[in-house]
């Protein structure tokens, strides 16, 4: 880490923090090619940020000091977590040995402030939402661990950056079917940490179906703002260790690493739009056994891994 | 008091020579179960206290699978793995003695002002008795083992074990420790659902009836949480101060050099520095965005003519009543997991246009008592009693079992007749999932006897090393 590198990561941090709505743009764009529509503006995910920040709040009167705090612990630990994970290079600006095991925990982290929030409004239909997040959380949080063992079997590390770097390309190389295996758990982890169909559906209107958007619903302001930044940037954080997973290569130049970057997240977002314009979701008891085909899925790769790295 | 068996346990490793690897395996499928069981049964509680108890034995287990992993280590001569265990076993053990204690304090001071543990008829305490509130918050996020509370660093510290027993120990054990990793994974989860459903439930929302108006908690009882809450800060955010001292615990239990606990944490994880620095980043960006806030509110501030109630999804009339409760919110993690806990529930729904009352009852049995101690505890009084009356029989008349034990499947019954059920309704995805299953026991049997595997490898040394 030198000070040329130190000096690089400020605009990377910018590029960073200023890319997650775009996803959700193209995510929105994508769906609605499929519906035949022009969809919203590019840019129209940050209007809605700007517009939000410049909006008063409202809290009813059942609400403490946590539903406050929800949104800004929330945002706080999903940016901490950012600091650990990989998005434009192979590095990052605080990784260290076993942060694999912080960065679930800080989303987890974030989950609980969010949830106990919405628990603060005392509206039966946010402790809805509320039980139904914790349910495929916690339940998304096995799957996401084996494929962490998966990657740190293949690449003798517990450091993300150095799991999903140069050593894991020689991985895919050596197991590619445990690879393949562990990038499919992952986007199934990914769909449903970020409320995505078949999971949860950011688009539906009755609140009796929703997960995410109902457990927000009493939030307003920039409070509301911090909540839908913090959805965008999970989503980028996740989706770069699901594209980092899935095509590693070796430390190229940033202003070539950086640009491919965008361009494969870019895809991984039109891609969660087809996903969503060709399925519907699933029914809330079927989640379940989607997320235990994540881990069964993560559980193969696992075994095919060991096979090779304990011959 | 529960940790007496743990102090027990290390000294006794102590004393004896490195077990074989059997033995830690055990120990450490003994956490898994303990973990798990115990965290799904806190989940299925009514009782505040009930609840916490159940936690102590999932808390026990995480402490299990570090020593299992230490045990390991001191098997198959990996040092760091000896080090990692047993350092996050004791460390773990610290910080259940910290939080669990603020725990109970903060759950004594929720009966002390209202007059009930039964979560679900509390609630809304956090407005009347916000300082116990924090505390209990505090305590709960660090039990979860999220960051930058203490929680979190015992666990860093048994995953660090655990990740370094799947990739450093031969097939079989580096399997156990991959399934170890997988379950502290779960537990944490479900101890977050479990937390959540506590926090959310009793102090949060509106206040439910047929509790005691809730009085503040006395000064003299926030001073001893207080003393509690600021060591599981410390700890978490500068585990460099504290984690170094369990290397000498560490030393005593196993033969291990002085430096050897500070060589393997930076090997395997890093220096528990790195997580202040973490913790420094993560204080300073929700100061940040506290700040921010604040000021964005203050410029766009709202002048409401009254206070506003909660959006009722346009229905206005919501009582405290119809709020989400404790047993409703665990319930969909129960009926995922109700092969293994086979949790009771009782519903009279209502049924025609004029119905009578209705009646919901929700109740799960615990396996260990149930299926293990009480019959242990039966036998034993049969014992004593024949002993007494000096007849087989143990007359006078033994007490029946209950009629509850007899009505219920025991757990492994249940798992087989679901199980049947299942194949026979045809449903793809338990196809699969028996796939799966047969590979992993195929896996399994490969690894048992193929040859260099680790259950074989000293005969076929033997072998070769024998004269033709």
């Amino acid at each position: 880490m030198t000070v040329l590198r130190a000096i690089g990561a400020v605009p990377e941090a910018v590029a960073v923090l200023a890319l997650p709505p775009m996803l959700l743009s193209i995510i929105a764009k994508t769906k609605a090619w499929f519906g035949g529509r022009d969809g919203p503006p590019w840019l129209q995910p940050y209007y809605d940020l700007m517009k939000l920040l410049r909006k008063g709040v409202v809290y009813s009167r059942t609400t403490t000091w946590v539903f406050r705090a929800g949104p800004i612990v929330n945002l706080a630990a999903l940016l901490c977590a950012a600091t650990l994970i990989p998005v434009f290079s192979d590095d990052t600006l605080l990784g260290f040995g076993g942060d694999v095991i912080l960065i679930a925990y800080l989303l987890a982290l974030g989950r609980m402030l969010t949830v106990l929030a919405a628990m603060d409004t005392g509206s039966s239909f946010e402790g809805m939402g509320a039980s139904r997040e914790v349910t495929f959380g916690t339940m998304s949080e096995p799957a996401l661990f084996l494929s962490f063992v998966v990657l740190a079997l293949a690449t003798k590390s517990l450091s993300l950056a150095e799991m999903l770097g140069a050593p894991l390309q020689a991985a895919w190389g050596d197991v590619a079917p445990a690879m393949l295996l562990v990038v499919a758990a992952l986007l199934i982890v990914l769909l449903t940490e970020t409320c995505r169909v078949p999971v949860d559906d950011p688009a539906t209107h009755l609140e009796l179906t929703m997960i995410h958007e109902v457990m927000v619903l009493d939030h307003s302001g920039p409070d509301f703002a911090y909540i839908t930044y913090a959805a965008a940037l999970k989503f980028l954080l996740l989706g770069s260790i699901l594209v980092h997973a899935a095509l590693p290569h070796a430390s190229w130049a940033l202003w070539i690493d950086a640009p491919l970057r965008v361009v494969e997240l870019a895809v991984l977002a039109m891609l969660v739009g087809v996903i969503e314009s060709s399925l519907a979701r699933l029914r809330l008891q079927r989640v379940s056994l989607l997320l235990a085909g994540a881990f069964v899925l993560s559980g193969l790769a696992a075994v095919l891994t060991f096979y090779r790295t304990h011959a | 008091m529960i940790k007496t068996g743990i102090y027990g346990l290390l000294r006794v490793l102590s004393w004896l020579p490195p077990l074989p690897r059997t033995c830690a395996l055990v120990m450490v499928a003994f956490g898994v179960v303990s973990g798990v069981l115990g965290v799904l049964y806190a989940l299925a509680q009514h009782d505040l206290k009930r609840l916490l108890a159940y936690h102590s034995v999932e808390n026990i287990g995480i402490i299990g699978m570090g020593i299992g992993m230490g045990m390991l280590g001191g098997a198959l001569g990996k040092p760091a793995l000896v080090a990692l265990g047993y350092g996050g076993a004791l460390l773990h053990v610290l910080n259940h003695a910290l939080f669990k204690g603020l725990l109970f304090l903060s759950a004594g001071a929720v009966i002390q002002a209202t007059g009930t543990g039964e979560i679900d008829r509390l609630g809304g305490l956090a407005r009347k008795t916000p300082v116990n509130a924090a505390f209990f918050l505090l305590a709960a996020i660090s039990i979860c083992g999220l960051p930058p509370l203490n929680g979190f660093v015992g666990e860093w510290i048994v995953y660090g074990a655990l990740f370094e027993g799947t990739r450093s120990v031969p097939r079989l054990s580096a399997g156990v420790s991959a399934l170890g990793v997988v379950s502290l994974a779960l537990m944490g989860g479900l101890a977050l659902a479990c937390f959540v459903k506590v926090f959310g439930v009793v102090f949060l929302g509106k206040e439910r009836t047929g509790t005691r108006v809730a009085r503040a908690t006395p000064g003299a009882m926030r001073a001893g949480m207080g003393v509690l809450a600021v060591l599981c800060v410390a700890i978490g955010v500068l585990p460099g101060l504290i984690v170094p001292l369990t290397g000498a615990g560490v030393q005593v239990i196993a033969d291990l050099g002085p430096m050897e606990f500070e060589r393997a944490l930076p090997s395997v994880l890093a220096p528990a520095g790195r997580l202040s620095l973490l913790a420094m980043v993560f204080f300073g960006l929700i100061a940040t965005l506290a700040v921010v806030r604040r000021g964005l509110i203050q410029k766009n501030a709202v002048a409401l003519p009254s206070p506003v109630a909660t959006w009722g999804c346009g229905y206005a009339a919501a009582t405290p009543r119809m709020q989400y409760t404790a047993s409703s919110f665990a319930w969909s993690l129960l009926s995922s997991f109700r092969a293994l806990l086979c949790p009771e529930r009782r519903l009279h729904a209502p049924a025609a246009v004029f119905s009578e009352a209705a009646h919901l009852e929700s109740h799960t049995v615990d396996m260990a008592e149930q299926d293990l101690f009480a019959p242990l505890f039966r036998a034993a009084s049969r014992v004593s009693r024949m002993i007494q009356t000096l007849s087989w029989t143990g007359e006078p008349a033994m007490e029946r079992r209950s009629a509850r034990a007899s009505e219920r499947l025991r757990p492994f019954v249940a798992v087989v007749v679901g199980a049947t059920a299942a194949v026979r309704r045809g449903s793809i995805h338990v196809y699969v999932a028996f796939i799966a299953f047969t590979l992993l026991v195929v896996f399994a049997i490969e690894v048992w006897v193929a040859p260099g595997a680790e259950g074989h490898s000293a005969p076929i040394s033997v072998m070769q090393g024998a004269p033709q």
